[in-house]
């Protein structure tokens, strides 16, 4: 862990383009102060260089994927921490309303579990639900982003969200 | 969201280890961990748990940085084994929840996150 390499400005740079540019392309917005922007990236990118992933820079992650992969950013608490306090819970994004200057993004509380809490979550209530008739009622599963929300019909889940571009370990199935 | 990339305000500084800081070990649920100690006025007792990562963290440093005051932190993040397990448990008792930044304030009580207002109470108390 003390091997991590430095990140280098350029490096910022260009994940700022490229998040700048999804952003935009999905309807989220970076936040309009770009030094805290940069700052985050930072931490982004050395999360990145130990873990193998982008883990949220704000919080603890623990190396092993399928228990941070909800704190990969974009984080599956982003957008209900956008409806409810404008911002995301490190700050990266934030809402419409505060890039206009209408609102002011206010300190976020944890809204993730803790550990033992999450799991019995994730346990007490399943993710999918089934339709009446079961597999023969669809022709297709409908899978669900857990980040952005994006439903789709299809046999598998895309390998990108074609709206909040997370990755397909993200997608749940949602209805079958 | 139109601000240049490349401005001159937008560098961030890369955090470096202050003349006034030096290591110091401390014993932490029967294990030695050595938390960074930066020099100042000598207010009240401020342990501060924090991520290398976290930008908010960063910034609670400077903060305290800036109002010159005596303070311990440690960087959770960097830590691997039984001192990481160690320094969560600790963290957990004042923030179960273990979000941050924490900062312990006399062993009493913790602020958690970045709230200048409150630190600077505590700190001028």
């Amino acid at each position: 862990m003390n091997r991590e390499r430095e990140v280098s400005s350029e490096q910022i740079d260009l994940l700022y383009d490229l998040l700048k540019h999804q952003a935009a392309a999905g309807g989220y917005h970076l936040n309009p102060d770009s030094a805290t922007v940069r700052g985050l990236l930072r931490g982004l990118l050395v999360n990145e260089s130990r873990f193998g992933y982008q883990a949220c820079p704000c919080r603890l992650a623990t190396g092993v994927q399928d228990e941070d992969l909800d704190i990969i950013c974009p984080c599956d608490y982003r957008d209900p921490d956008l409806d409810d306090y404008g911002a995301c819970y490190c700050g990266l994004y934030v809402s419409d309303a505060v890039v206009r200057g209408e609102e002011r993004a206010g300190s976020i509380p944890e809204r993730r579990l803790p550990a033992d809490q999450r799991q019995a979550a994730a346990q007490a209530s399943p993710q999918s639900s089934s339709v009446p008739g079961g597999a023969a009622a669809l022709p297709f599963p409908v899978w669900r982003c857990q980040v952005c929300g994006y439903l789709c019909a299809r046999s598998g889940p895309p390998e990108v969200c074609p709206i909040c571009k997370v990755k397909r370990e993200r997608f749940g199935r949602f209805i079958w | 969201m139109r601000a240049s990339a490349k401005g001159r305000a937008d560098r961030v500084p890369v955090p470096t280890a202050r003349d006034s800081e030096y290591r110091e070990p401390n014993l932490m649920g029967g294990k030695i961990v050595e938390f960074t100690k930066v020099a100042g006025r000598k207010t009240a007792d401020l342990t501060l748990y924090a991520l290398s990562t976290c930008h908010w963290c960063h910034q609670t440093k400077e903060f305290l940085n800036n109002l010159e005051v005596e303070y311990q932190y440690l960087d959770v993040d960097r830590l691997t084994g039984s001192e990481r397990a160690a320094a969560i448990a600790e963290v957990k008792k004042w923030n179960p929840a273990l979000s941050f930044p924490v900062l312990v304030v006399n062993s009493t009580r913790a602020i958690l996150g970045l709230r200048e207002d409150e630190i600077r109470g505590a700190v001028e108390a």
